[in-house]
């Protein structure tokens, strides 16, 4: 079915090694970052591969327009939005149809893991900008808005992790690239909160058999705990490299600079 | 009833911190047997009670609390304070000069004008109704001079320290004026400005480094040595 769409495009070659030399389960190369803009309450990067993305969460705050407020809890705002340069035709700046039902979707991924009670007649909003696309970048956005509101202190019922599985021929595949979504034959992207074993997203595109489908959601909640573990290992080490780095060096800052 | 964990350690929102009979004194939630984290915190066991004190967050009114306020909006007979939280606070005019006014008589703006900055207590905060602030007591009111600075709300219980011992340090060592109030708003006043830079640095180095043990320590080091610095200056200049 690919060598149709594109005979140069091969996916997966005989020794199951992905067209950027990936195994089936192999993860891109993940970084993440916390606290990386100065302004607001949170913030974090997170780069899935070549997927670069910015979330900072800004709140809670008064609403406007007032009518929206809610008496007894905080309302969510979520704006997803690529940057003109991170695709390779110019994306146009103004809010496309995508971008705005991404914003949904990502809210609705993220909502069920905050605690909103906490604040009521507030909204806590939250702004994610994809800095560089390629593949998957509502579940790197939806990694990197957990880390934000975790770093500005909001109550949470846990981290939301996320991660694309989908299908080539026969073999499922983790962690898509741009190719693979555009080629491949299924693509599912799940977030989850690993701690009450909610799934928060889950959607598909394409066709993939009823029994491999429960397979990608096992393989989905595995590769979700690696995202986990890395995003709590993050959230941490900002922490402890200043505790490090106070513990060792006992001179006053002021020397330092 | 196992824990996972140990007083002081750093946790995330969805650690599980323990499982069990254990009382939960703040920021943790229970799931089944499991007692989770709600923040990104640092965790406090002691005996059988858990409680997790977030490193980072906004502020949240509540009763009882003194905050530092900036005018922002005035009407007839009251003001609108920015007190760094989610809704703007309200002061009447009456509950900061303890008697009501004539507005026929006098201008609101010749006691308080937008941009002055007060100390105040929270008199009224619940979640129907508006926050509202009064500056009718000994120690409360108008800030004049100095200057004004910002720090994570939750780090001020640490500028504090226990019986206020790591504030009155700094206080008596730069011998200035310190007013921290509990919405993260500091109001430093001391004799010179180079006095109020070392403040505002130690400050600000307690919020950097408020989880890392021996604080108190630290600060009262790095005070003196700023201080020696300043006397060295001074002596110079006398040469």
């Amino acid at each position: 079915m690919n060598q149709k769409k594109n005979e140069e495009i091969i996916l997966m070659d005989e020794n199951g090694i992905r067209s950027d030399g990936r195994r089936w389960d192999e993860l891109r190369p993940l970084r993440m970052e916390v606290g990386v803009l100065k302004r607001p309450a949170g913030s974090a990067l997170v780069e899935m591969g070549k997927t670069k993305v910015l979330a900072a969460v800004y709140g809670p705050k008064e609403i406007h327009p007032k009518h929206l407020t809610l008496p007894d809890k905080a309302i969510l705002r979520v704006a997803y939005r690529m940057s003109t340069f991170s695709v390779e035709e110019r994306k146009k700046p103004q809010p496309s149809r995508r971008e705005i039902e991404l914003s949904k979707v990502i809210k609705e991924a993220l909502e069920p893991a905050i605690l909103l009670d906490f604040f009521p007649r507030t909204a806590i909003e939250i702004y994610i900008l994809v800095l560089q696309a390629d593949g998957g970048t509502r579940t790197a956005s939806i990694n990197a808005a957990s880390l934000a509101l975790a770093d500005a202190g909001i109550p949470m019922k846990g981290l939301v992790s996320s991660v694309a599985i989908g299908r080539i021929g026969d073999s499922i595949i983790v962690d898509l690239n741009d190719l693979e979504d555009k080629y491949g034959d299924a693509d599912i992207p799940m977030a989850m909160i690993p701690i009450t074993g909610e799934f928060t997203l889950l959607q598909m595109d394409g066709i993939v058999p009823p029994d491999m489908f429960e397979k990608c959601l096992d393989i989905g909640y595995k590769t979700i705990l690696k995202i986990h573990e890395e995003q709590k290992r993050t959230l941490r080490e900002r922490y402890l490299k200043i505790k490090e780095e106070v513990m060792s060096n006992k001179k006053p800052r002021r020397e330092q600079r | 009833m196992p824990i996972y964990f140990k007083t002081n350690d750093i946790v995330v929102p969805g650690d599980i911190i323990a499982e069990g009979n254990y009382t939960i004194e703040q920021g943790a939630y229970r799931l089944g047997r499991k007692i989770i984290a709600e923040y990104l915190g640092i965790v406090y066991i002691r005996e059988n009670k858990i409680r997790v004190v977030p490193l980072e967050g906004s502020y949240y009114p509540k009763v009882g609390d003194k905050v530092i306020g900036k005018i922002v909006d005035y009407s007839i007979v009251s003001w609108s304070v920015d007190i760094n939280a989610p809704y703007y606070a309200r002061l009447d005019a009456n509950d900061y000069l303890s008697k009501p006014i004539d507005p026929s008589k006098v201008d609101i703006r010749s006691i308080l004008d937008v941009g002055d900055v007060v100390y105040a207590e929270i008199i009224v905060a619940d979640r129907a109704s508006n926050v509202q602030l009064a500056a009718n007591k000994r120690g409360l009111g108008k800030l004049e001079g100095g200057i004004l600075i910002h720090v994570t709300p939750k780090k001020i219980p640490r500028i504090l320290g226990k019986n206020r011992s790591m504030i009155n340090m700094i206080k008596e060592i730069t011998n200035s004026k310190i007013i921290a109030g509990n919405n993260g708003y500091i109001w430093i006043k001391a004799k010179d400005r180079y006095i109020e830079n070392i403040v505002v640095e130690a400050i600000k180095k307690i919020e950097r480094e408020s989880h890392v043990p021996g604080l108190t320590e630290r600060i009262r080091d790095f005070i003196q040595k700023q201080m020696n610095l300043k006397g060295g200056k001074n002596e110079s200049k006398k040469e």
